[in-house]
């Protein structure tokens, strides 16, 4: 069915697409073909899928542009067999880079879009031939068409506000093996643009779809390691010692809001973040705690009700006696924000996902996007305690600010009382 | 394990399959009621196209006739919420309740059934004051004559009066829908709050106000309505305000949008083009031989708009 619409919907696209299925499927076919090293040795498989879906608007004005879509995705991933630990206790992920295309429902005001992003999908059952996967995959994307102020008919379009975005892919998975090395690919999933609000509007783009594909692997898929003949790791057993860990972070992000609130179209005011994490670990990949974060977003001075004036900003505060103009300074509308954390750890790699509360620092925060927020952040372990960072701050689906960093994690290792007193006590020595 | 998920997805697609009938939009059809209740406030939701009627010896005010498929129809629906406003005459704030009459379209699952079907609404109204859009369907009217309501007047003296006097407002506060509203009234004030909607205002007034909030991207376009005494704009949305009166225009602009403006020297030609920049100021064209823009601190100075003109006029 979705060969047909997509077949229907997208027509410049439609020999491409049947293309590839007939190509996977040729391969298939002829399954004992040519084995190359390098892709045997790393598990490769190329694969190609169609999508049919529809928009889930964040807001009712982006109804306008309701439809049901086609689109086309191409993937080259390794499925992992356990060259690390980590990919054995995750149940061997694919990890792989894919190209998304889709025109949108071929509207002119939202265009066409393009995206590269590399993903990890996760197996949630451990059957080889018949799984369900999660896929996660953020990457950048671009949108041929963007809000325009003024006459444009784009105007309508206020989702994007420029051409390069983030693209974020969410899909649960189901593989079904056909033969040795050809596997058929079905999901369900949202694909999400958005530029972080590095340039305003952007209330971002989301599709939702279904979508059916093949993979293929190019040479004879590797048997998994088994993670049985590793030895059994237990993390804090040795002297019972637990560890907490103090993260001190810096980001900056950086936003355009000519297109909305007016300014130069060429300069971008900077958002300075400063996050503090108290973590402690509870198992061998995972660590929660809470944050606390001082947030400087530069943009603010723009805000309406917002004037720059000789000496600072100028501010109306509407209080008890009536509406009161302050000049003010720039730091002045930083916000303290409070948060629980979690964390998931893969070698090198985390994530961090927070929840937290912007506490009114003092009447001049800005705080209407709302008092609640959450923020996703990526984290790579460069060297030793040191770290880099890309985080996105959002209130419930709309993107704040996104910012690049660097960090440090102080460790500090603990024992609980009464396990500190059995602590190195060797029988008979009492 | 393997047989399970089998089943679980042979589901799946035989769910969507069957169901692909029962989410049909169905044929076209036509429905026709009339509501007792009069209303002088008509609030349009969702993605309804709406034309709006006078009442007369056949259409009786208060008749609603709808066009859609017959899966839809019963979903949509109208019914009536009080609407207060507050008005000033000589004896004070008074609390004025009025009936509103809200039309929504309450079906849901939308993803499942095709976009492009027919979805209308004539409704046959008798007197308005209020139109309220909230809709990202197209919305058409005849001519709207406004309900008598109370309007201030200055004297020479500066003694202030109230007079009832037919007034019409507009109030956008979402949507996407383009619409088009033909006028005659004494007093017309347009609000944008926010929203992708291009509004089209035609006919006339002798007072027109026009408020934009910064959320507001579209077009306001009332070059092809006659203000007879004054147009006041009070602008900070992003798109653009056409406006044309016959004797003052007083425009405020504080954002990225841009006004312009025409007036006349005798009824029916254009003459002067203006464009009011929020960086630059005030930029005439060519043509301009006088113009009225009005700083901030004017209006925010409470200052009536015959009495701006005066000062404005008497600057060096």
């Amino acid at each position: 069915m979705s060969i047909f619409a997509v077949y229907s919907v997208m027509k410049p696209t439609k020999a491409f697409v049947i293309g590839i299925l007939a190509f996977l499927m040729a391969l298939g076919s002829t399954a004992k073909g040519q084995e190359f090293l390098w892709a045997k040795h790393n598990n490769i498989m190329v694969e190609a899928r169609v999508h049919y879906g529809f928009f889930y608007h964040h807001h009712f004005e982006m109804e306008k542009f309701n439809a049901h879509y086609g689109a086309i995705e191409a993937s080259v991933y390794t499925r992992t067999f356990g060259k690390k630990a980590w990919e054995a206790d995750f149940n061997y992920p694919y990890i792989g880079l894919t190209f998304y295309h889709s025109n949108l429902g071929g509207f002119k005001e939202l265009g066409r879009a393009y995206a590269l992003y590399p993903f990890i999908s996760y197996p949630l059952n451990n059957n080889q031939n018949s799984q369900i996967t999660f896929k996660l995959g953020i990457g950048l994307g671009y949108l041929t068409s963007h809000f325009e102020p003024y006459e444009s008919s784009n105007y309508y379009n206020f989702s994007i506000g420029s051409h390069l975005n983030a693209a974020v892919n969410l899909s649960f998975e189901y593989r079904q093996r056909i033969t040795d090395r050809l596997m058929s690919v079905a999901s369900i999933g949202l694909t999400h643009f958005s530029n972080g609000s590095t340039k305003l509007p952007n209330y971002g783009l989301n599709t939702i779809s279904g979508a059916w594909g093949l993979a293929y692997h190019l040479a004879r898929p590797r048997g998994n390691e088994n993670p049985g003949w590793r030895p059994q790791y237990y993390p804090f057993e040795f002297d019972k010692k637990k560890w907490l860990s103090l993260d001190l972070d810096y980001g900056i992000g950086f936003k355009n809001v000519s297109q909305t609130l007016g300014g130069d179209s060429a300069y971008f005011y900077p958002v300075h973040d400063l996050s503090a994490f108290f973590l402690g670990q509870f198992t061998q990949y995972s660590r929660a705690g809470f944050g606390l974060s001082l947030v400087l977003d530069m943009s603010d001075q723009r805000l309406p009700g917002h004037k720059l004036v000789d000496g600072g900003i100028e501010v109306t505060v509407y209080e008890k006696e009536g509406a009161k103009t302050y000049v003010i300074q720039p730091y002045q509308m930083a916000k303290l924000n409070l948060s629980l954390c979690y964390s998931l750890t893969m070698n090198r790699l985390s994530y961090y996902f927070e929840f937290g509360w912007h506490l009114k620092y003092n009447k001049f925060t800005d705080l209407s996007k709302g008092n609640i927020f959450q923020k996703v952040t990526a984290r790579y372990r460069i060297y030793d305690n040191i770290y880099a960072h890309v985080a996105l701050m959002t209130h419930f689906g709309r993107a704040d600010y996104l910012c690049f960093g660097l960090g440090y994690r102080f460790n500090q290792k603990y024992y609980l009382n009464h396990e500190k007193k059995t602590r190195h006590t060797a029988p008979g020595l009492h | 394990m393997k047989r399970r998920l089998d089943i679980l997805l042979l589901a799946c697609i035989s769910l969507l399959c069957f169901s692909c009938k029962k989410f049909s939009n169905g044929n076209v059809t036509e429905k026709q009621y009339r509501l007792d209740t009069p209303f002088q406030v008509i609030e349009m939701c969702d993605n309804i196209n709406v034309t709006l009627k006078h009442a007369d010896a056949v259409n009786p005010a208060g008749k609603i006739i709808v066009k859609t498929g017959e899966n839809l129809i019963d979903q949509i629906t109208t019914e009536f919420e009080e609407h207060r406003i507050e008005t000033v005459n000589n004896e004070g704030i008074e609390t004025l309740t009025l009936n509103k009459l809200v039309i929504r379209n309450e079906n849901t699952l939308d993803f499942l059934r095709p976009y492009d079907y027919t979805l209308e609404m004539t409704v046959y109204y008798d007197s308005l004051l209020m139109l309220i859009f909230n809709s990202n369907g197209i919305i058409n009217t005849d001519t709207l004559r406004g309900y008598d309501s109370w309007t201030d007047f200055s004297t020479d003296s500066g003694d202030i009066f109230y007079s009832l006097t037919p007034n019409l407002m507009l109030e956008i506060n979402g949507g996407s829908g383009d619409f088009t509203v033909l006028t005659n009234c004494y007093r017309l004030i347009t609000k944008y709050m926010m929203g992708t909607s291009s509004i089209n205002v035609k006919g006339s007034c002798v007072r027109a106000e026009t408020y934009g909030n910064y959320e507001c991207h579209g077009i306001i376009n009332c070059l092809n309505m006659e203000s007879s005494l004054y147009h006041r704009i009070n602008y900070f949305g992003t798109n653009t305000v056409y406006a044309k009166a016959f004797k003052q225009i007083i425009a405020m602009n504080d954002n990225i949008g841009r006004v312009y403006y025409a007036r006349y020297t005798k009824p029916g030609k254009v003459i002067h083009w203006g464009h009011l920049d929020p960086d630059e100021g005030w930029i005439p064209s060519d043509t301009v031989d006088t113009t009225y823009y009005c700083p901030l601190s004017l209006i925010r100075s409470g200052l009536k708009p015959e009495n701006i003109l005066d000062t404005i006029i008497s600057r060096p």
